[in-house]
């Protein structure tokens, strides 16, 4: 087994343990790290105001 | 950012939308990084007053431009009527909430054909289905589709087609 399958298969196995609650409120601790670590923060006005230009640019009209 | 309590009090207010964006790929598929939970809203005068609501009880904030920023309780009702979307802040995280998606025509038809999901704390929230996530994706310029979903969500399709055949 080469060190890439090996890594699948401990990828799944951690998968299938995950308690889904426990992993749910992990998931959202980490997006709640990662936001604090993003030199351009998300949950911020200028970034809103910044996606929202760009989303409101691809709407058809 | 605690996405469970976003989809309860827009729930709790009866707020009609589905989940559509990262966070609806992230419960079905692949846990991919998102920034932000992303709602489309059935566009009806009376949803949209829920709507508002609901984005006043979760301490939403938005404003025209960065400098007019403020809490939307402040704002005038039928504020969520000025624009086809709305990129907002929350102590709960960003919230962008779509009147109108590229690439789907109905709000009710998507609907139908809507998955019903439970986040991993048990709130249950009516998500875009695989099809309808691949038509926005597909209806994207191509430089802003994200070609790991576009992928996955065909594998998804595909493999779901060959089980029912």
């Amino acid at each position: 087994m080469d060190d890439s399958e090996l890594h699948r298969r401990e990828q799944a196995k951690r998968e299938a343990a995950w308690d889904p609650a426990e992993r749910w409120r992990v998931v959202q601790q980490t997006i709640t790290w990662a936001e604090q670590q993003a030199t351009a923060r998300r949950n911020t006005p200028a970034e809103c105001k910044r996606l929202e230009r760009q989303k409101l640019a691809s709407l058809p009209e | 950012m605690n996405i469970d309590r976003i989809l309860t009090v827009m729930a709790e207010h009866g707020v009609e939308f589905l989940l559509i964006g990262g966070v609806n790929f992230l419960l079905r598929h692949q846990p991919v990084l998102t920034f932000d939970v992303d709602l489309w809203i059935e566009d009806t005068e009376a949803n949209r007053g829920r709507c508002e609501g609901a984005l006043g009880a979760l301490e939403a904030a938005w404003g025209p431009q960065e400098h007019q920023w403020r809490p939307v309780g402040k704002l005038p009702p039928g504020w969520l009527a000025g624009q086809a979307v709305f990129c907002l802040t929350s102590p709960h995280g960003a919230i962008d909430i779509f009147r109108s998606v590229r690439g789907l025509d109905d709000w009710r038809e998507a609907r139908r054909r809507a998955v019903l999901v439970l986040t991993g704390g048990g709130v249950a929230v009516w998500a875009l289905s695989d099809e309808d996530m691949l038509a926005c994706q597909t209806a994207l310029p191509p430089e802003q589709r994200k070609q790991q979903r576009t992928e996955a969500l065909r594998r998804a399709i595909d493999e779901r087609r060959a089980g029912n055949g």
